[in-house]
């Protein structure tokens, strides 16, 4: 397996740079090769990226997976957490164009108390306490380790192990105490009680009390879904709230997740990646209870044939509906020898009709955009800055690939990039309504965890279609104030910051 | 998948003992079946026994009925080792008899588990091995263990070879094909079997119905409504006519979001069977759907008590049911459906 990528801005110049996780040595997690090393790259502005790994800091110790993005200290320099078999990471940004590794100062080691170091796939900041300082979710995949590691084979090939051949891990959370440290709350929170197979975590307040709940995409076993009581402590509620399994009753092989309003009806709803045969789940939000929407929206039809890991929900074509993409690339490099599938996959792209359905506009994307590759983790955002949304993809001993979104349409857009005060510095967590110039109605919330071990830009985007105005935004932010902003301007990137 | 094979499974394979008549060696001993039979149908298993096995001490040309009859006896008694016992004696006397292979069949669909089945199986392919009738139970259950394995094909393969006119060979084949992912051959293979079986309505809608599933996985919608339309054709001229075939028309309608023409199609269904299990679950879906949440928890634990429901359908009504007293605020009831749901 093979981990996510991070679009972030990580010497402030406004431009998104590009921060990828890399594997290790087998079955030593040497990372001391240059092939191993996790990479950054900088945003030249001009189309180009240089690798300034080295210099800043931050090719890593060991099996690396996940990346979450976040300014976890307030100095308005985003820093970075990476999650990994044997290590997890927290990167402090210096603000010189260097990290410092803290991870063991501030308390973040991935360490169970119990358990040890478990395999983390991914992790994710938001305040759940909205105290104005960005807490970690840290998501935990299997009980694996090569002392237990069967082997396990099909026809006479071998393969992965079927998860169901591990035990599951649980998740874990981290308080921030506001001094550079993190307390593990994992337990008193509740978030530890749970044993699951982690893979793609995502965040929204989908009950609009204030308070931010997360989702988790596990694989080949019930998802779960916390929910923020607003005093420290989570009830796990998927099976009641309409998330845990797909209507079926069956669990999915989970793999990414991203947790937004797909009908601009003010209430986030959850799409999943899955395996081939899975579909792809999407559930809508009807207020406070989720319903199986797969069918109705048509990907039932269009990912039956799929297994994808990354995923996203964004306008992708600028016209107020947020779309959806999927990077897919099937499990095991001997699928077509052992299932008669392809390993390699084209990528897909649903385009929101606005009715609750989506189409499949997945050979329209570009040729580039459908070549097979075992796809995996995916980010979306604006790299060169022109109002469409662009992505970073990897694959499974293939290319990181960068696409950057030409769509030829008029529509126009706004960008807003946020500056908490009272709350968190990056503003995550807040919530946007946007009315356009045609008095359509839009709701979007800040997070940078979306899809499937990956950060995607932080700035929140819409499409605006042929409206030529912002009429209105509204931002709620976490620590409760709220901001009202009449007739922005379009077509450009506004920073707000909190008052 | 797993689900269409344990239907299919069902549809062949279920059913429990039944006596077939045979032909009589003499009078008197037609006389003594009779008499058995009769003691029997009067829940009389013991004594039937005691009339049977006199028999079969005395006699040495005893028809094959018998060997069915005290296996039936046996059964009814708690008795199962003796039931095969026996029966597996009568099968050694009468070797390669179709009549005799099916009640095997039956018995041990009903009354072993898998493995073992596999087994006895391949013992009683030693003494008959070009039976078709314990080729083809053969081929399911190595089908059910690992449809992947070499054996299955093997099996499956000197299926074909032994009976290349019979219409089941390719059914067959082309099951095993669907399960290996391999779509274009299984359907192939259907379309063989359809070519040959002219008259066997049954064999037509089963087949139809799987091509329909096929093409549905396949996302050709078009080409998998049309092979589940001349399925539920096949199924409404049938006598009796099949819920769980039609089912599978009514499950694809609701995967493409026509759940009007889908519930039409439920309505139909329990129509013929009021109790049948998947019908209802759909239904109950439906209800929720529609935010009739009272009803919807009615028709959903009406599902769950009868018998029709596959696991997998049984764990979707007991989410249903959890989702839906949540929504009803019935709280004990809701945890008590997530509980199950964690236990499993």
């Amino acid at each position: 397996m093979i981990g996510g990528v991070a679009l972030f801005d990580f010497n402030n110049d406004n431009l998104l740079d590009i921060y990828l996780p890399n594997g290790a040595r087998i079955p030593d997690f040497d990372k001391s090769d240059p092939a191993f090393f996790n990479r950054l790259y900088k945003n030249n502005g001009d189309g180009t990226f240089s690798d300034v790994t080295l210099k800043a800091g931050v090719q890593g110790r060991g099996y690396a997976m996940g990346v979450a993005t976040g300014d976890y200290d307030n100095d308005g320099w985003t820093d970075l957490y990476v999650a990994g078999v044997n290590h997890n990471h927290l990167y402090r940004n210096n603000g010189d164009g260097t990290f410092t590794d803290v991870t063991s100062r501030a308390g973040v080691t991935g360490i169970h108390p119990q358990l040890g170091k478990l395999w983390a796939i991914t992790a994710g900041w938001f305040d759940y306490d909205n105290d104005g300082w960005l807490d970690l979710f840290v998501s935990n995949y299997l009980d694996w380790s090569f002392e237990n590691n069967p082997l396990c084979q099909t026809k006479g090939l071998t393969a992965y192990c079927h998860p169901d051949k591990f035990k599951g891990t649980p998740n874990m959370l981290y308080r921030n105490n506001r001094d550079g440290t993190f307390t593990d709350v994992s337990q008193s929170s509740g978030i530890g009680r749970h044993v699951g197979k982690g893979m793609g975590i995502a965040f929204a307040d989908y009950d609009d009390d204030g308070f931010t709940d997360i989702f988790v995409s596990n694989d080949t076993c019930q998802n779960f879904f916390f929910v923020n009581d607003g005093k420290g402590a989570f009830l796990e509620e998927a099976i009641l709230r309409g998330v845990g399994y797909i209507e079926s009753g069956r669990p999915v092989a989970g793999m990414g997740a991203d947790f937004k309003d797909i009908d601009n009806d003010g209430k986030p709803d959850i799409f999943q990646t899955a395996m081939f045969s899975d579909t792809f789940p999407l559930y809508r939000n009807l207020g406070g209870q989720f319903i199986d929407h797969t069918a109705t929206a048509g990907l039932a039809r269009f990912t039956r044939r799929l297994t994808a890991y990354g995923l996203g929900v964004f306008d992708l074509d600028n016209d107020g509906l947020k779309d959806l993409y999927t990077v897919n690339g099937a499990i095991l490099d001997n699928s077509m020898e052992i299932d008669n599938l392809p390993f390699k996959m084209a990528n897909s792209l649903y385009r929101n009709v606005g009715n609750g359905s989506f189409v499949d506009v997945s050979r329209r994307a570009g040729q580039d955009y459908q070549a097979p590759l075992a796809h995996r983790g995916a980010a979306c955002g604006d790299l060169n800055n022109d109002g469409r949304l662009d992505l970073v993809v990897t694959s499974l001993n293939g290319p990181t690939q960068v696409f950057l979104n030409i769509t030829p349409n008029p529509n126009h857009w706004i960008l807003i990039r946020l500056i908490g005060a009272g709350s968190n510095r990056d503003g995550l967590g807040a919530k946007v309504r946007l009315v356009g110039g045609d008095g359509i109605e839009q709701y979007n919330q800040s997070f940078t965890t979306a899809g499937y071990s990956s950060s995607s830009d932080k700035r929140v985007h819409f499409g605006l279609g042929r409206a030529t105005r912002v009429r209105h935004v509204e931002i709620r932010w976490p620590s409760g104030r709220v901001q009202i902003f009449d007739d922005l301007p379009v077509d450009r990137i506004t920073t707000i910051k909190e008052e | 998948m797993l689900t269409f094979i344990t239907f299919i499974l069902a549809t062949v394979l279920n059913g429990g003992p039944q006596v077939q008549p045979g032909p009589s060696v003499s009078v008197q001993v037609d006389s003594q079946i009779v008499s058995a039979q009769k003691l029997m149908e009067t829940g009389k298993f013991r004594e039937a026994l005691g009339v049977l096995s006199a028999l079969a001490a005395g006699e040495k040309a005893l028809p094959a009925d018998v060997f069915m009859l005290l296996a039936t006896c046996h059964l009814n008694l708690a008795e199962r080792e003796q039931a095969f016992e026996v029966f597996e004696r009568g099968m050694s006397i009468y070797p390669q008899q179709p009549v005799m292979e099916e009640f095997y069949i039956r018995l041990l669909t009903n009354y072993v588990p898998v493995a073992q089945m596999r087994d006895k199986l391949e013992k009683a392919l030693t003494a008959s091995p070009d039976s078709l009738v314990l080729l083809r139970a053969s081929a399911f259950v190595e089908m059910r263990v690992d449809a992947k394995n070499d054996r299955a094909r093997i099996v499956v393969e000197r299926l074909v070879e032994l009976a290349p006119d019979n219409p089941d060979s390719y059914y067959v084949r082309g099951l095993l094909a669907s399960l290996n992912k391999q779509d274009d051959l299984a359907i192939s293979d259907w379309e063989k079997a359809l070519s040959l079986a002219n008259d066997d309505v049954r064999i037509r809608m089963d087949i139809q119905t799987l091509i329909g599933e096929t093409e549905d996985r396949r996302n050709r919608a078009d080409r998998a409504e049309a092979a589940f339309k001349k399925g539920l054709e096949a199924n409404l001229s049938l006598e009796q006519h099949n819920p769980a075939s039609a089912f599978f028309y009514a499950d694809f309608l609701a995967r493409q979001a026509r759940f009007d023409e889908s519930q039409r199609l439920v309505e139909l269904i329990l129509g013929w069977a009021p109790a049948y299990g998947p019908a209802l679950l759909q239904k109950a879906s439906h209800l929720a759907r529609l935010k009739k949440l009272e009803e919807a928890a009615l028709a959903a634990e009406q599902a769950l008590a009868g018998k029709d429901l596959n696991p997998q359908q049984t764990r979707a009504a007991h989410l249903l049911l959890a989702r839906t007293y949540f929504q009803l605020k019935r709280m004990p009831e809701a945890e008590r459906h997530q509980q199950w749901l964690k236990e499993q």
